[in-house]
Order: structure tokens, then C-alpha cells, then sequence
């Protein structure tokens, strides 16, 4: 079952980067963080 | 009773409202904005208010991922607390003998030099002030000074010129340009020996980078996997420390990680294109096709200086180490432990890539910064913050 949930996961994390690997420049290039 | 041990960066600072000073906005700004000059709440105070215990707060502005796990351990070692809830800060930020350093102030350094060589007039455009601070502006004229003082008369006529009938812009172009800046992140105390001290970093920095220019993808993998197992090492170590010490723990990934090492001057923009084509082509399960070391060796046109080289170069590194984040075994661990309920985390993984909300700015509804240019949460969302570290400790260990 852990297994499962686990490959679940995985597969999740990997469509997600399909979809925003490259939104941090394109969407908005002025990303600023703070200390 | 025991009590509530609270860890963060600024975000959990309690001197926060104090020290913040007119690093982001001017006084005169912040008294427009409606932005305190002295302390407010914190979300620690407020979770202890809920739970009905003492707390103590080791938030520090600035401070590292590794700060925050040495000092509770330190701290836990003196008196267990009955909870421990860490607010984590973004990654590339490392101490050093008790000094704070971040390694995305050097590299937004490098990009404003590269900006400023190239006379860039949009630098001061007021869609511009959010990406740097006065810290990094003056580091950034460090570096030019320090690898080529040639630029230096050229930079000061040609933003001379241009803003001189803005007095504001003016003032920010003189900040940077003014002699003696001290540390990486702290530009108040000004004496010759802290600046030679400044040099010196500034020097192992560029020659750290510059070493990167022409790695092979399989050196590059191995160095940015070794980065992240320092970066996941903190988080699991503090996890493991509260199993093994039997102490509840919340963990809030409060900022992303990485997000400002994505950035390129306006005059290598052009090349995100090749940068994703080579972290697309290069697969680390595959043989290495090495594309961005022929690129870099090969096809990469002369007049780049060093300084552009070390931007591009970066950007791949880091596009390509959070391509296979999620490959590496410590970021494993922690995911299972969290998948199985052994820890609790809100905002995990902290990258957007894989977490569209990664960021308290994102998942906590209703945040609001201080202003525009200063995206600390307010006095009010403190409030808020507090109530996600308060649920989440109520719907797990209560």
C-alpha cells in the first residue's frame, strides 16, 4: 500500500514540474525573497 | 510546564519591526505605508498564547536552515521543550564561524554588476526596485571594482546623467556607489579593515563560481547533489533529534527555495531558451551529453565576460538541481516520513516546481506583505501564521 502511495506521489511531483518548471522566470521575473 | 521553542528567520524574529530600519522602505515611506518602527507580535507569541505556555523565540533576521537546527538542538540539550515549531527559511544561506552568509546575495550581486556594466537604464524603474536592496547594489559595485575598475567612470557619468532630475533614484544610485561597504548583508558599519575583509569573500566567491563555468554535467550532479543533502540535512536532523527526544514538531516551509537563482540580466535574457534545452536534453539516469560544456567551451560567443559566464552558468546549475530534487535520497526520506505521518509539515516540498503554493505568501490565505518592496508578512499576518502552527498541532498531537 505504502508502496503505491508512494509511486502516487513521485507521479505527482513529476507532472507538477511537466507544468511549472518554467514559471519562477516567465510568470514573473522579479521574484524577490526576504531575509 | 515546559514550554514552546520557537525557530525561524525573520519571518519569526521578534526584533524584526526594530531592526528592519530603511532597508526596504525609508522611514518616511513606512510612516505613508502605515509600517511600524518598532516590534510587533510574532506568531510564536501567539501559539503560546493558544496553548498556554512560556515561549522562547530564536527567529533571527537573515539566519540559515542550519542556524535554526543548531540552535534548537542547543537549546533542547539546556531544557526540552513540551513543542518545537520551526518556520524554515529558504535554501543558500550557510553560517559561518557565527556570520550569516547567503550565497543568493552574491549571485544577485552578479547580476546587478552584469546590469550596471551594460547600462542598463531600466535599472532604477520603479518595476525594478523589488529585486534588489542596497546590500546587493553596493556588493555588486564591489565586484566591479574589484574585476574591472575600468567600468567604474563610465557606470557613475552614465547614471549620473540620467538620474539626475530624480532625487529618490538619485539617492539609491549614490547608496550603492558609496565606498566601504563592510559585509555581505550588513552595510551599516563602514571601516577599511571590514572592507578588505569584504574583498577577500568576494574574491572566494567569484573564484568558487568561475571554478563551475565548465563542469561536466556529471561533476555538476554531484556537486548539486551534495548541496542538497547540506540543505535536506537540517530539516531531517531536527526531525530526528524531536523522535528521538519524543518532542512534538511542526515544520512551516515559509519561503521557497531557490527562486533567485533563476534570475539573468536583461542582456542575457536570451538565453533561457538554451538553458532549458540543455537541462531538457541532459537526463542524470542517461549517459551525460555534456551539451552545456560544449555550449559553454564551444558556441558560447567571446565578449562574454566572466561575470555573464557565471550567471549562465549558475542558472543551469540550478535549473538542474531542482530538475532531480526529487531524485535525492534525503529528500526521500523526509517526504516518507511525512507521507506516513511521522512528522508534520505544511508547505512541503518548498519549491514551486513540485509545489505550485510552496511559500507561506501562497498557501496561508489572506497574507500580506509590508508593502510592495518589502514582502515580510504584517503585524496582522503573524496572527495567521500562528494559527497554521496552532492546527496543525491540534490536529496532530492532541
Amino acid at each position: 500500500m505504502m508502496r503505491i502511495k508512494k509511486i502516487i506521489r513521485k507521479l505527482k511531483y513529476k507532472i507538477a514540474y511537466f507544468f511549472n518548471r518554467n514559471k519562477p522566470n516567465k510568470d514573473n521575473p522579479f521574484i524577490y525573497e526576504e531575509d | 510546564m515546559s514550554y514552546l521553542l520557537a525557530n525561524g528567520c525573520s519571518f519569526t524574529d521578534y526584533n524584526f519591526g526594530k531592526k528592519n530600519g530603511e532597508y526596504n522602505n525609508t522611514y518616511e515611506e513606512k510612516e505613508q505605508l502605515g509600517i511600524p518602527n518598532e516590534n510587533w507580535k510574532m506568531w510564536p507569541e501567539y501559539v503560546a498564547e493558544k496553548l498556554d505556555l512560556p515561549y522562547l523565540n530564536l527567529g533571527i533576521s537573515g539566519g540559515s536552515n542550519q542556524r535554526m537546527y543548531q540552535t534548537s538542538l542547543d537549546q533542547t540539550i539546556r531544557k526540552k521543550p513540551k513543542v518545537l515549531m520551526h518556520l524554515w527559511s529558504s535554501d543558500g544561506r550557510y553560517g559561518l564561524f557565527g556570520k550569516n552568509m547567503s550565497l543568493w546575495n552574491i549571485q544577485k550581486a552578479i547580476v546587478l554588476a552584469i546590469d550596471l556594466m551594460h547600462l542598463n537604464n531600466t535599472l532604477f524603474d520603479d518595476k525594478f526596485e523589488p529585486t534588489w536592496d542596497q546590500a546587493s547594489g553596493q556588493l555588486a559595485y564591489k565586484l566591479i571594482s574589484i574585476y574591472y575598475p575600468g567600468y567604474l567612470n563610465m557606470i557613475i557619468d552614465f547614471y549620473g546623467q540620467l538620474l539626475k532630475n530624480d532625487s529618490n533614484k538619485m539617492r539609491r544610485f549614490l547608496q550603492i556607489i558609496k565606498p566601504g561597504s563592510d559585509d555581505l548583508n550588513n552595510y551599516k558599519h563602514n571601516t577599511t579593515e571590514k572592507t578588505q575583509y569584504l574583498a577577500h569573500i568576494v574574491r572566494f566567491w567569484i573564484n568558487y563560481f568561475a571554478d563551475r563555468i565548465y563542469l561536466s554535467d556529471t561533476d555538476i550532479d554531484k556537486e548539486n547533489n551534495e548541496i542538497l543533502n547540506i540543505e535536506f540535512s537540517y530539516i531531517l536532523n531536527t526531525i530526528y533529534m524531536c523522535k528521538y527526544e519524543n518532542i512534538p514538531f511542526v515544520s512551516v516551509f515559509g519561503l521557497n527555495w531557490h527562486t533567485k537563482g533563476h534570475n539573468l540580466p536583461d542582456s542575457l535574457t536570451k538565453y533561457y531558451g538554451i538553458i532549458d534545452e540543455a537541462v531538457k536534453t541532459n537526463n542524470s539516469m542517461s549517459v551525460d551529453n555534456n551539451f552545456w560544456k560544449k555550449f559553454m567551451l564551444h558556441d558560447n560567443p567571446k565578449n562574454l565576460n566572466t561575470f555573464e559566464k557565471i550567471a549562465l552558468s549558475q542558472v543551469y546549475m540550478i535549473r538542474k538541481r531542482f530538475r532531480d530534487f526529487i531524485r535525492n535520497e534525503m529528500f526521500d526520506k523526509i517526504d516518507t516520513l511525512i507521507l506516513n505521518n511521522e512528522t508534520v509539515a505544511l508547505g512541503w516540498p518548498p519549491v514551486p516546481e513540485y509545489n505550485p503554493n510552496a511559500g507561506v505568501k501562497n498557501f496561508i490565505k489572506g497574507f500580506c506583505a509590508l508593502s510592495f518592496q518589502d514582502s515580510h508578512p504584517d503585524p496582522g499576518t503573524q496572527k495567521l501564521i500562528g494559527d497554521v502552527f496552532y492546527d496543525a498541532y491540534q490536529k496532530n498531537y492532541s
